[in-house]
């Protein structure tokens, strides 16, 4: 069985504790996951400072190419599991191990493999991005000059700390840029998604960066708390629960739920048909378990032909084999959490003012069976009442509520969401769209929610949140 | 805070006492100390730890890189039964934890969490059941929180054990363990 080590700072340790990693169609197990106990978290962490002094020592240029070795690694190469281990996976192993342990069928594990590609390889267009076009030699020297001003920024923490999800590997991308920003990383994966972050870390290791740049420590949530509480910078990934004990904490970056929306105007909620597309990538793609895939479509008028019409749409997506190429649709690694949604949605159900629109579509349940995996099919619910419970709900797979409500309370009602999408022309709501405090990504006209822009920012800035800019002068060259 | 309290009071106690040789501890303050001073430098050259659960991982973690060269004892134990005896240390158990009660006045027995008059055989797990007996206090089969293997008598200690000890599953989402 394939041994996923720890690593610490860069190196690879075998814990005496660990997870074992099944094949969810016929529990087979694939990898045996080294877990990190607290205290060796800990411990590590007292070293970060060391670690960041010798990242610092690189030039920010030379670390923007080896980001992009490490592209070139992540996505075609033999990596080891840790720096001088044994065991080798090739791309296809990965995608293999990735889609069996986590019920991401293969060709999703591709298409997120390149986004991770993506951000390595574009590493200087996503900082220029980040730092709004900052000279990066500001990495360098701590300040630059530009346009005649004096710029300085201040690094804010000896590492970044990132408790991470299990649901998307495409989230990682989010962090790979700190170690381009001289900020070493302490990663702790999702359980179920060891994967990506660790081939990252082993690309980024092969690529020339130095060991301590990486502590990849799977763990239980006693490690992910270590993390949070001791590191300057972290990011947090989870649910509306795990994030809320962290709002108040600025050191914590927050990554909770999504929420993202497609939103029609009145002078175009009857071209729905139109955009039924966009509307289908909205919502499923990447098998609808990201936070920037769509849960609500808000319209001002047609709600009832629009709900008809996605869910007949969204109908055609079934599922498959993990290995079937035109496989759209997660497996669920735990059953029971697929019938436990179900449930939670049928119980919304009895609340007056919801209707699930595609079980007049679908050929059965909405939860279904295919070749030892169990899966949840596309769902489209009606409501009219703008305030039930099921109007703002995000679930993990294409689930999405279809709601009505007059233009002038749209975009009060729709609540927070990470992504708007919005279909109008009206200057006026596109206008009280742009000062929405609910609304974190805005993208105006017909963009997929999902369609994201690497150089922008994503739920906040990560230079930012590393980075803090201050005053500094210089006598020397000032004369 | 309270943790932080007790390792301030622990660290007041080893500095301003050359003697102290050894520490009696839990897990969780034998790491938050060993990240204020070396316990070794400090003149400590024996530790009992327990009081929380304690798996071969954190045995290994302590021994390599807390307190190498110290000599570290896990103990278990309770006021029914005081403390029970670690097997000493040897390599060849990966750092596994094996406990003998201390006979005569303590008995363990692994049995099956279901039924409990089902004794468990050796390598097996099951609850720890524990006996009590003293010139002062029977307490017979008391069902403890904690779970392991039944272990095989060792030279020093010709008695059933138990290995691996952990809290019983049943109680793992109502009970929290080591709060410090």
């Amino acid at each position: 069985m394939l041994q996923l080590p720890i690593l610490r700072a860069g190196r690879p340790y075998r814990s005496l504790n660990s997870n074992v990693l099944t094949d969810i169609r016929n529990g087979q197990p694939v990898a045996e996951v080294s877990l990190a106990n607290r205290g060796l978290i800990s411990r590590d962490l007292l070293g970060m400072g060391a670690h960041r002094a010798e990242l610092r020592e690189f030039p920010v240029d030379e670390l923007i190419e080896k980001c992009g070795t490490a592209a070139e690694l992540f996505h075609d190469g033999d990596l080891p599991v840790g720096p001088g281990e044994d065991a080798v996976l090739s791309a296809d192993a990965f995608v293999r191990c990735q889609s069996a342990t986590t019920g991401m069928p293969q060709a999703l594990c591709r298409a997120n493999m390149e986004k991770i590609r993506f951000v390595l390889a574009e590493m200087r267009r996503v900082l220029a991005g980040l730092t709004r076009g900052v000279d990066l030699d500001v990495l360098d020297r701590g300040f630059v000059e530009e346009d005649g001003r004096t710029v300085s920024y201040l690094g804010q923490a000896d590492a970044l700390g990132a408790v991470l999800p299990s649901n998307s590997p495409g989230v990682h991308s989010l962090w790979i840029p700190a170690v381009a920003l001289k900020v070493p990383v302490v990663l702790k994966p999702g359980s179920q998604e060891p994967w990506t972050p660790s081939r990252i870390a082993n690309a980024l290791l092969a690529a020339g960066f130095p060991h301590g740049t990486i502590g990849f420590y799977p763990s239980d949530h006693s490690g992910g708390m270590e993390i949070l509480l001791r590191t300057d910078r972290s990011m947090l990934f989870g649910d509306e629960n795990t994030v809320r004990a962290w709002k108040r904490d600025t050191r914590v970056q927050l990554h909770g739920p999504g929420w993202s929306k497609v939103l029609f105007g009145a002078d175009r909620a009857g071209e729905w048909e139109s955009h039924l597309d966009l509307l289908v990538a909205s919502i499923a793609s990447n098998g609808g378990r990201s936070c920037v895939n769509a849960s609500g479509v808000w319209t001002t008028d047609h709600a009832d032909g629009l709900a008809a019409g996605l869910a007949e749409r969204l109908s055609t997506i079934e599922a498959r084999a993990l290995d079937d190429p035109e496989a759209g649709l997660a497996a669920f690694s735990n059953p029971q959490i697929a019938h436990r949604i179900s449930e939670f949605v049928d119980r919304g159900l009895d609340i007056p003012g919801a209707e699930d629109i595609t079980s007049k579509y679908r050929r059965g349940g909405r939860v279904v069976e295919k070749d030892g995996c169990t899966f949840l099919l596309p769902t489209v619910i009606r409501c009219t009442d703008p305030d039930h419970p099921l109007a703002s709900t995000e679930l993990l797979f294409p689930f999405v509520s279809v709601v009505e409500a007059p233009q002038e309370a749209l975009v009060r009602k729709i609540g927070p969401t990470l992504v708007a999408t919005l279909i109008s022309d009206d200057p006026g709501l596109r206008r009280e769209l742009m000062v929405s405090r609910h609304v974190d990504r805005l993208n105006l006209g017909a963009l997929p929610t999902g369609v994201v822009s690497w150089d922008q920012p994503h739920e906040g800035n990560l230079f930012e949140h590393l980075y803090r800019q201050r005053a500094f002068q210089d006598e020397a060259q000032a004369s | 805070m309270y943790k932080q309290h007790t390792v301030d009071q622990a660290l007041t106690i080893l500095r301003a006492h050359d003697g102290i040789q050894c520490l009696f501890t839990t897990p969780k303050l034998l790491e938050a100390l060993c990240e204020k001073v070396s316990l070794p430098k400090m003149g400590i050259t024996g530790i009992f730890c327990g009081g929380t659960e304690m798996n071969a991982q954190f045995n290994r973690f302590a021994r390599e890189e807390l307190v190498p060269g110290i000599d570290f004892v896990p103990t278990y134990g309770n006021t029914l039964m005081g403390l029970a005896s670690p097997k000493p240390f040897d390599p060849a158990d990966n750092y596994s934890i094996t406990y003998y009660p201390p006979l005569p006045r303590a008995v363990f027995e692994i049995v099956n969490p279901d039924n409990l008059d089902e004794a468990r055989g050796y390598d097996e797990r099951g609850r720890v059941l524990l006996t009590t007996l003293t010139r002062e206090f029977f307490c017979p089969r008391f069902p403890e929180r904690d779970e392991g293997f039944r272990a095989r008598p060792c030279e020093r200690y010709p008695w059933d054990g138990v290995r691996d000890l952990g809290l019983y599953s049943a109680l793992s989402d109502s009970v929290v363990v080591g709060v410090y």
